[in-house]
């Protein structure tokens, strides 16, 4: 089962890839033959965002420019008793700080609630697609080291600080197709330094994890997002994360809500410990709130 | 380019010097013959009932209906295997966490688990 998952899941990442290139290829002769020269300006606004539900995107913030960031998740909706879906039950919540230190470089600091996460994240813009087609995609290296602060006594008998740390490391490929639909494929890796081998059976330190995500713009400040991310490693109660949303951006915030499987909100927590099952009814609502200063 | 290797060079390093990999150890005073109503419904008590009783949030876990709410049709309880029970997963956050305003001490998740891991008994 967790072979085919695989096979059909790189079957699909090589599909994306080859009619990204091949697309390109096509228009990329197109311009051969009419002879015009293009000036190499990145692609407009490929994404409204530098994160997407629960992924982040090829966006990376421009120089001098700081985003504060809520990230909420509510309790999931099938639970069974009346919690107005999941507004009244159990919810987690980030709140995090990004900042754009050098040309297609940021780095950010957060607080997440649920098992006290405290991250810093890191992301730099590889390759930017251009409007001119010359450069069909873009590729982006997102980060992050984070921190347990809950109580020493969570970490069992041979506890060392090392135990606490946690990283997460993502390649993003993405493209803008047109004006309406950008797509973006990614692949994920994470390495926990404890896994709880007699509660998680079959749990590893190092995953690994393939994500789909996607915008189709329906105005232009509005956009129906959505992500599909499949874990490759982890044990099989470990579930993969469905997500529909909206998105209304404006030029200095976004929103963006959204049902989601995911409850943890740490991409290395949902990567290894998401148990919510999509098929299940396991799926809550959650919402996104950014805010830029330039200075 | 230069700073493209700098900060990869420190992240590399970062990542070197820090990376392990340690599997969790129970801490050697891990209880033994969990009583269910003196040991686990006091936990219930302190964290749980508040939202967890009669008429609201089930599971109910006052000490009247716990028992009953936690194993009927093993919804909650799997005796004998705390990793399949949906109790044990939320208390230690696999899906949504419980308490939701902050994990449970080890020493009472411990004690959830060795309560289960010793076949969930109405003690």
């Amino acid at each position: 089962m967790k072979k085919t998952i695989l096979k059909n899941t790189i079957i699909l990442v090589l599909t994306a890839v080859i009619i990204m290139i091949s697309q390109n290829s096509v228009q990329a002769q197109q311009e051969d033959t009419s002879g015009a020269k293009k000036v190499q300006k990145p692609v407009r606004s490929p994404w409204d965002s530098d994160m997407l539900i629960e992924t982040q995107t090829g966006v990376v913030l421009p120089t001098k420019t700081l985003e504060f960031v809520i990230q909420h998740r509510f309790g999931t909706i099938n639970s069974e008793t009346f919690d107005l879906a999941g507004i009244y039950g159990a919810s987690n919540i980030r709140l995090g700080l990004s900042y754009g230190l050098f040309k297609n470089f940021q780095i950010g600091l957060g607080t997440t609630k649920n098992k006290k996460y405290q991250d810093l994240n890191w992301k730099y813009k590889i390759l930017t697609q251009t409007r001119s087609n010359s450069m069909p995609l873009s590729l982006t290296y997102y980060g992050n080291m984070s921190f347990y602060a809950l109580e020493d006594e969570y970490f069992g008998e041979n506890y060392r600080f090392a135990d606490r740390i946690s990283y997460f490391n993502q390649l993003i490929i993405g493209r803008k197709f047109s004006r309406v639909v950008s797509i973006q494929l990614s692949v994920q890796y994470s390495h926990f330094n404890m896994v709880d081998t007699i509660n998680l059976q079959g749990i590893k330190h190092d995953n690994f994890g393939l994500g789909l995500a996607g915008r189709i713009k329906v105005s232009p400040q509005t956009s129906i997002n959505f992500e599909y991310d499949q874990p490759l490693t982890s044990p099989d109660k470990i579930k993969p994360n469905i997500s529909l949303g909206v998105e209304i951006a404006t030029s200095s915030h976004d929103f963006q809500i959204f049902v989601t499987t995911y409850s943890g909100i740490i991409p290395q927590e949902n990567l290894c410990y998401n148990t919510n099952d999509f098929f299940k009814g396991d799926i809550l609502l959650g919402f996104n709130i950014t805010r830029l200063w330039g200075f | 380019m230069k700073r493209v290797l700098k900060v990869l060079s420190v992240s590399i390093l970062i990542f070197l010097f820090s990376c392990t990999k340690d599997y969790y150890t129970p801490p050697g005073n891990m209880p033994e013959n969990v009583s269910f109503s003196s040991s686990v419904i006091p936990i219930f008590n302190n964290n749980c009932v508040s939202c967890h009783n009669s008429g609201s949030t089930e599971p109910d876990l006052t000490p009247d209906n716990a028992y009953a709410d936690l194993t009927a049709n093993n919804a909650y309880v799997v005796p004998g295997k705390p990793e399949d029970s949906k109790l044990y997963h939320r208390i230690t956050g696999q899906g949504s966490l419980m308490p939701p305003g902050g994990s449970l001490p080890q020493n009472d998740i411990n004690i959830i688990y060795v309560w289960i891991k010793e076949g969930a008994l109405n003690n």
